[in-house]
């Protein structure tokens, strides 16, 4: 063999360690640690996937009503163990409702979501049984031996990229669908524990507004949420989608 | 018809069971490669005619068109965002797309 061939073959060898290399870090990059599921810069990749790709596709946001409560009656370790608990009800439905058809991602706290190509298949009544099977959780707390068991239940809103076009936007982008569900979500939470599909009526439920600030892109907007919303956690910067807290005037109690 | 994120199933069938992650972290390096090239063609064409690409973003609209919103500023550093629509069934980050929308704007 020659030197220059041998050399040849140690930088293939360099540039496919390189390339596994990239891809491990793009694996972890890729993951919630907490459930294994997809995070929230998965789930962009895969809305922006499905947008590219042009085909119909749906998406739902699930959101755990009244977590703060779990947090503070259990600790925040038994908590993440009732997240693991929602993830594995969700990978489970992924599986048994639409044939691994879907996926599901935790993007942010208590916030999960769960997308799917096509709309052939029922999408609202298959997410009705992932919610009430959520709903039937009851899960012992691993900090308090005998301290009870934690349940919860969840709001979920839920659009296809032609409900959200048909609502009368004119173009579908990553933010635009996120905006659409958080407001479908914001609605779903007045009665908690429904699954709700964004349409016109979504858009037209009463809202109130406050002005705020995102501390990640500097932008001054107004917010708004459905009357009657008791969340308290942070709002989506319609402008970067980064966390914005609520601002006064959203606060639930002044409702 | 589309395929959306097949890779993305198998990325977290690799999370779960241990195998084929790496597969589909390989197919979304793919993809943002595919993007960057994309956003990198823009900005040459709009450089060619006198404008510097700030942002861009793809989505969709009814029936299916392609859109892209381009953030751009003038020779006047005036900011702009335009969208720009395309045939559907056109790959989105084809070079003759970049082509496409920087003469829509220039």
């Amino acid at each position: 063999m020659t030197q220059p061939r041998a050399q040849q073959r140690i930088d293939e060898a360099l540039a496919g360690l390189k390339g596994l290399l990239e891809q491990a870090v793009r694996e972890e990059q890729l993951i919630d640690r907490l459930t294994k599921l997809g995070n929230d810069e998965a789930l962009i990749e895969w809305i922006q996937g499905c947008l590219d790709a042009g085909g119909p596709f749906w998406l739902a946001f699930i959101e755990v009503d009244r977590f703060k409560s779990v947090n503070e009656e259990f600790g925040y370790d038994a908590a993440d163990e009732l997240l693991r608990r929602i993830a594995e009800q969700l990978r489970n439905g992924a599986i048994n409702y639409f044939g691994s058809a879907a996926t599901p991602f935790r993007a942010h706290g208590d916030e999960f979501f769960l997308g799917g190509s096509g709309v052939e298949v029922e999408v609202g009544g298959a997410l009705d049984l992932i919610r009430s099977n959520i709903a039937a959780l009851r899960v012992p707390s691993p900090t308090q031996p005998n301290g009870g068991l934690m349940r919860c239940t969840v709001s979920v809103g839920w659009a296809s990229n032609q409900d959200v076009l048909a609502a009368g936007l004119e173009v579908l982008t990553v933010r635009v669908l996120r905006g659409a569900l958080e407001s479908t979500v914001g609605v779903a939470k007045i009665e908690r524990n429904i699954v709700l599909r964004y349409s016109r009526d979504v858009q037209k439920t009463p809202m109130r507004s406050g002005r705020a600030d995102c501390p990640t892109c500097r932008a001054k907007f107004d917010l708004r949420v459905p009357v009657g919303d008791d969340r308290s956690g942070a709002l989506m910067c319609p402008n970067c989608g980064g966390a914005v807290a609520r601002p006064p005037g959203l606060h639930p109690q002044q409702g | 018809m589309a395929k959306p994120n097949d890779d993305f199933a198998l990325l977290l069938a690799g999370a779960v069971f241990g195998a084929g992650a790496a597969l589909a972290a390989a197919a979304y390096l793919t993809n943002e490669q595919k993007r960057s090239h994309f956003f990198e063609s823009l900005a040459r064409e709009l450089d060619g005619r006198g404008l510097r690409l700030i942002a861009a973003t793809f989505g969709r609209g009814s029936g299916n068109r392609g859109i892209w919103s381009v953030t751009y500023q003038t020779p006047r550093s005036e900011t702009r965002v335009r969208r720009v629509q395309f045939d559907g069934e056109v790959e989105p980050y084809a070079d003759v797309v970049a082509h496409q929308v920087a003469a829509a704007l220039g």
